[in-house]
């Protein structure tokens, strides 16, 4: 974007443009944000997207359903395992079909953890931002645990491309549970030290409560989900209120702010974490026995050893290689609770193996356009906590 | 008890060349030029666990005018090259540049309209990190393979640098799509 | 409150404006007549039994060489009775504008400009209808199926670095290089 420079001389001349980004400290990558200030009162805000436009969406038009698997890790890839499942699952919803009841359970867990994941990094890094590095280092080496666990499980640190439509690319591995169950354990302590050093800290509490405040009815009116709409007093959550992978069968409450501030979404985010745990305690106990994905030669490959001796399953596997999967005509919506917010996939499918249209609903999308309104007559500083609260992710941004 | 007491009043002799790429190779002052999954994978480089300053180059700048390593970790759209390229200009000699990831490389799996396809085209680099994204311990290797490099560099390289980097690109574009960039703007040797 | 009797209720109250629904996938879609786009949006949202008040998505969709040409798809949700309905309108390429939702729903705003940005449908009455993911400049539309995925100029030398405001035609030179 360019500054109008007729709009810049006919302003008056105590008012100062300022450019924050793209490249920024703390502007978390490539946001760009154009400030008039009075003074240090911000008085216009202007955000510049794109920096990060990939053309994810153009893309997948030309990709097999398959293929488009590893440009969903990309959309928001501190939490890539959520985003993974969400798109397997709207191409599950077109295509109709049912996983089995251990890689539902399974993938229920690895989208929970992933929250947990998610959470750590956006809190740590709120707190960072605003100048406590402490909370960021304690809090960080817990996802490096759940990194180990996703690790062991996926093969990766960071792009998982996991999930596969119809189930899973593996199985668990032997101490799975195990591990979980350590994690489970070791966590609570790390993040009551999170809460001891920022929850009744005056710094973060000055420089939080009451900064960056979003009503419920703005909130809703502007497209808000996930932790965001939350904390301004709205219990929407896609998992209670539309669940799927199972939620309904598990006790978890909804934690609802009040005043829609970032001391409001920091301490959502922290309880979010703390039922995400407890959701995980109670789906770990006892996953479903069985096979981990549908016996269905048409949709999921067959085992390599079959592969390699009978003919059969050799045609199958070329099938699916060679042309995917093919849903019938039509259009799906799918949208999951993903850690910042509702993410919904929108396929339309012409049949044939590449969809016509792939559209991705980022929650961060929606909510990063009010921010000029949580800004605007603010410090310049409260800026930069304003948009750590927010976990804007420019992956899924821009898409 | 240290390096005075063992050798008391007396004198050390060495190079310009040893003593300078010392200071330089283990004080880098990295600019984290994240800007997608990469940059996540630099924070945990830089955090608890891998801890890049172990090597010295804890230092994060986000000021080009006080580093001197600029780690480009993620993909560079078009609207995006102008700033790395302004980021880049500002820095102050010497710099070096770790083009961290696929994506930044060449452009990895976005061969797309809006993707730069390797920020090879737009500043020079001077160490690659493949992967997708790479691990924490790539971008330490990374950077040790760098402080090698660094090593065996002489102060004199830096002396003209604006036409040797000019050569660099010009010998890139002569090769890939066999275009004359002796016109370049702003850069009269 | 069921979404066939609000679906019935807004047809009986705008009987001109919805031209069908039909039923797939767990969803239902209405297919809206495109003058009347924000008039139906405005019911929806102000009825008082199940007011749709959580805007969750506008996007488009390009089926060239077909026409109409361009579909513009809303996605909204009403909470708290928790209920999804899709919206379709369907624009042709002589005369590719519709009335902005803006006004009814500000969460609107950027999703009608990336659907601007990527497809170039006019939103009429939305306040900055601007480029929102592309450069300023950038003369065309990318998400149209007539425009190459490779795009047709590639950043190439830092001395060329807006190859689509300079015209250049060797930015794309080396289109396809693998």
């Amino acid at each position: 974007m360019r500054v109008d420079v007729e709009q810049q001389e006919g302003m008056p001349s105590d008012r100062m443009v300022l450019n924050l980004g793209p490249s920024h400290p703390a502007m978390h990558g490539t946001l760009r944000v154009v400030v008039e200030l009075e003074g240090e009162i911000i008085r216009k805000a202007t955000p510049e997207i794109g920096y990060l436009h990939r053309g994810m969406e153009k893309l997948s038009e030309h990709r097999t359903y398959p293929q488009i698997l590893p440009l969903t890790d990309r959309l928001n890839y501190v939490s890539a395992l959520m985003n993974n499942i969400g798109y397997i699952m709207a191409v599950e919803k077109l295509l109709g079909i049912e996983v089995t009841p251990r890689a539902q359970r399974l993938r229920l867990i690895l989208c929970e953890l992933s929250r947990i994941a998610d959470h750590t990094v956006c809190v740590g890094i709120n707190a960072v931002d605003i100048g406590a590095m402490t909370p960021f280092l304690y809090i960080y080496h817990q996802r490096e645990i759940i990194y180990d666990i996703f690790e062991k499980l996926t093969g990766a640190r960071l792009h998982y491309t996991y999930p596969r439509v119809g189930g899973m690319a593996a199985d668990i591995y032997p101490g799975f549970e195990d591990e979980v169950k350590a994690f489970l354990e070791g966590f609570p302590k790390p993040l009551e030290d999170l809460e001891s050093l920022l929850s009744r800290n005056r710094i973060w509490v000055d420089r939080t409560r009451g900064v960056g405040v979003i009503s419920a009815e703005d909130a809703l009116d502007y497209g808000f989900t996930g932790p965001c709409l939350r904390a301004a007093g709205v219990p929407y959550d896609i998992r209670r209120d539309r669940p799927y992978l199972g939620y309904e069968d598990f006790d978890f409450k909804v934690p609802v702010g009040t005043n829609g501030d970032i001391y409001d979404r920091y301490l959502v985010r922290i309880e979010e974490m703390r039922q995400s745990m407890n959701i995980v305690r109670q789906a770990i106990e006892g996953i479903p026995e069985g096979p981990i994905n549908i016996d269905d030669p048409k949709l999921f490959l067959p085992e390599k050893k079959l592969v390699y001796t009978q003919m059969e399953e050799l045609i199958h596997h070329f099938k699916i290689i060679m042309h995917g999967v093919q849903p019938p005509k039509g259009e799906a919506w799918f949208s999951t609770e993903a850690a910042n917010g509702e993410l919904g996939f929108y396929i339309a499918s012409e049949g044939g193996p590449k969809p016509d249209r792939l559209h991705i609903r980022g929650p961060c999308f929606a909510i990063y356009q009010a921010f000029p309104k949580m800004i605007e007559g603010r410090f310049i500083a409260d800026v930069i906590g304003i948009l750590g609260s927010l976990n804007i992710i420019a992956g899924e941004l821009d898409r | 008890m240290g390096i005075e007491t063992i050798g008391g009043d007396s004198f050390v002799t060495t190079t310009i060349n040893a003593v300078a790429n010392w200071g330089r190779k283990n004080s880098l002052w990295p600019l984290p030029f994240g800007t997608a999954c990469c940059g996540i994978e630099m924070m945990s480089g830089l955090a608890s666990r891998f801890d890049i300053s172990r090597f010295g180059a804890e230092v994060v700048r986000f000021s080009p005018r006080q580093a001197d390593l600029l780690i480009v970790a993620g993909t560079i759209c078009i609207k995006m090259a102008p700033v790395i390229r302004t980021v880049w200009e500002q820095m102050m000699e010497p710099k070096w540049v770790i083009s961290m990831g696929a994506c930044a490389s060449s452009g990895g799996i976005y061969n797309t309209y809006s993707t730069v396809q390797g920020v090879d085209h737009v500043i020079p680099v001077d160490i690659y990190i493949p992967g997708c994204a790479p691990r924490p311990e790539a971008l330490l290797d990374a950077l040790l393979k760098l402080q090698d490099k660094i090593k065996k560099e002489t102060v004199l390289d830096r002396r003209n640098v604006p036409a040797a980097e000019r050569k660099r690109i010009m010998k890139k574009g002569s090769r890939e799509s066999g275009e004359d960039y002796t016109a370049w703007p702003g850069k009269s040797e | 409150m069921e979404l066939a009797t609000i679906v019935d209720k807004l047809r009986e109250a705008l009987p001109e404006a919805v031209l069908a629904s039909r039923e797939g996938f767990g969803d239902t879609t209405l297919t809206v007549h495109p003058p009347a786009i924000r008039e139906v949006c405005r019911w929806l949202k102000e009825n008082p039994e199940a007011p749709f008040n959580l805007f969750l998505d506008v996007c488009g969709q390009d089926r060239f060489p077909k026409e109409p040409r361009f579909r513009v798809i809303y996605h909204i949700y009403a909470f708290p009775a928790n209920l999804r309905l899709r919206l379709e309108v369907e624009v042709g390429s002589d005369n590719i504008e519709i009335d902005s939702v803006v006004p009814v729903w500000r969460g609107a705003d950027w999703f009608e400009r990336e659907v601007f940005d990527m497809y170039g449908v006019r939103f009429a009455g939305h306040p900055d209808l601007r480029r929102l993911l592309s450069p300023d400049e950038y003369g065309d539309h990318p998400m149209r199926k007539d425009f190459p995925l490779e795009g047709k100029f590639r950043i190439e030398s830092p001395d060329d670095l807006h190859p689509w405001e300079t015209g250049r035609p060797g930015g794309g030179a080396n289109r396809g290089r693998k």
